[in-house]
């Protein structure tokens, strides 16, 4: 089916024509979602390889569930999230037992942006943010990531990360008075002046 | 003055979670390559339609119209019989007439051969 044909279509709808047979859906989600996923996944894990494997990793855990997925009106097939959100982890504890730093690298704005200065401005303000989400502990930064940048709610992230909703607030909110602690001394370097 | 700064600690940390948001993160094409490819090797074949019997040809007018007589075999025999009758219209028997002189047996003329002889012969005996 002709590319402009399917565009509107939701990720559910695409899910269903990819199980089904249909080669332009799947060049699709994979447009859509590997993106988004591989963003994911280097927020957690720090280093672009890593997240590249468990990106692909992950996508291929949808493929695998399509023919049985029935749509559901979530961002993302349940089972999907919770294996991308489970391997990261595992990944990153290994890096750590070989003493890595998950610091090295962060992810890259696409091309596009408006103006030079101000995405040199931006590169720099993701770079802080990346940095200081990479000091966070394993779990909190996950429920950041996930409510704060993805636009989960709190009851998706507790049914991905398996706690319970109000565990999910906690992290949350001790992930948030951690970052602006971590982003405090930099605010002018940032951008973000006495003034503002 | 402590509250004032976390408030805008606050607002500058929802401002970058937004510009984190709204920022598309590039992927190196090669890694959309293996994820497409991981998706195409792994995309169910659609089932297809009950396959149709061996090599069976669309017939054509001619075999429906052989079929619609009674078959190959019917139709050669309608040949046959048509062809004889055509034959036997526009030969004349003389083969047939010389094989019955041989073996002693009356010859008419192959010019009039009269199949209904009619009333003559019963009329001068009386």
């Amino acid at each position: 089916m002709p590319r402009d044909t399917l565009s509107p279509l939701s990720d559910d709808a695409l899910l269903v024509l990819y199980a089904n047979g249909d080669r332009e859906a799947a060049r699709l989600l994979t447009g859509r979602l590997a993106p988004r996923v591989l963003a994911y996944a280097w927020r957690v894990l720090g280093d672009r390889a890593e997240a590249e494997d468990i990106a692909q990793e992950a996508m291929l855990r949808l493929w695998r569930i399509a023919p049985d997925w029935r749509g559901g009106g979530a961002q993302f097939p349940p089972g999907f999230s919770r294996g991308a959100t489970n391997l990261a982890p595992d990944r990153l504890r290994r890096r750590q037992g070989r003493g890595a730093d998950p610091l090295d690298e962060a992810p890259e704005a696409a091309d596009g942006q408006p103006g030079a200065l101000q995405a040199m401005i931006e590169a720099d303000r993701m770079a802080a943010l990346n940095m200081a989400l990479a000091q966070l502990p394993e779990r909190q930064r996950q429920a950041v990531v996930l409510r704060h940048i993805e636009g989960l709610s709190n009851p998706e992230i507790a049914e991905i990360l398996s706690i319970g909703v109000e565990a999910v607030e906690s992290l949350t909110a001790r992930g948030k008075r951690a970052l602006a602690a971590a982003l405090a001394g930099r605010r002018e370097e940032l951008g973000y002046g006495e003034g503002d | 003055m402590g509250k004032g700064i976390k408030m805008t600690q606050s607002d500058d940390l929802e401002h970058l979670f937004a510009a984190a948001r709204a920022t598309p993160v590039a992927a190196p094409d090669a890694f959309l390559a293996r994820v497409l490819d991981d998706a195409l090797r792994e995309q169910p074949v659609p089932a297809k339609a009950p396959p149709r019997r061996a090599a069976a040809p669309s017939p054509g007018l001619w075999t429906r119209l052989v079929a619609a007589v009674g078959g190959a075999a019917a139709m050669a025999g309608i040949s046959s019989a048509a062809m004889a009758g055509l034959v036997l219209g526009y030969v004349q028997p003389d083969p047939l007439f010389s094989l019955a002189g041989d073996y002693g047996l009356a010859t008419p003329s192959s010019d009039s051969f009269d199949l209904l002889p009619g009333y003559d012969s019963l009329l001068a005996e009386e």
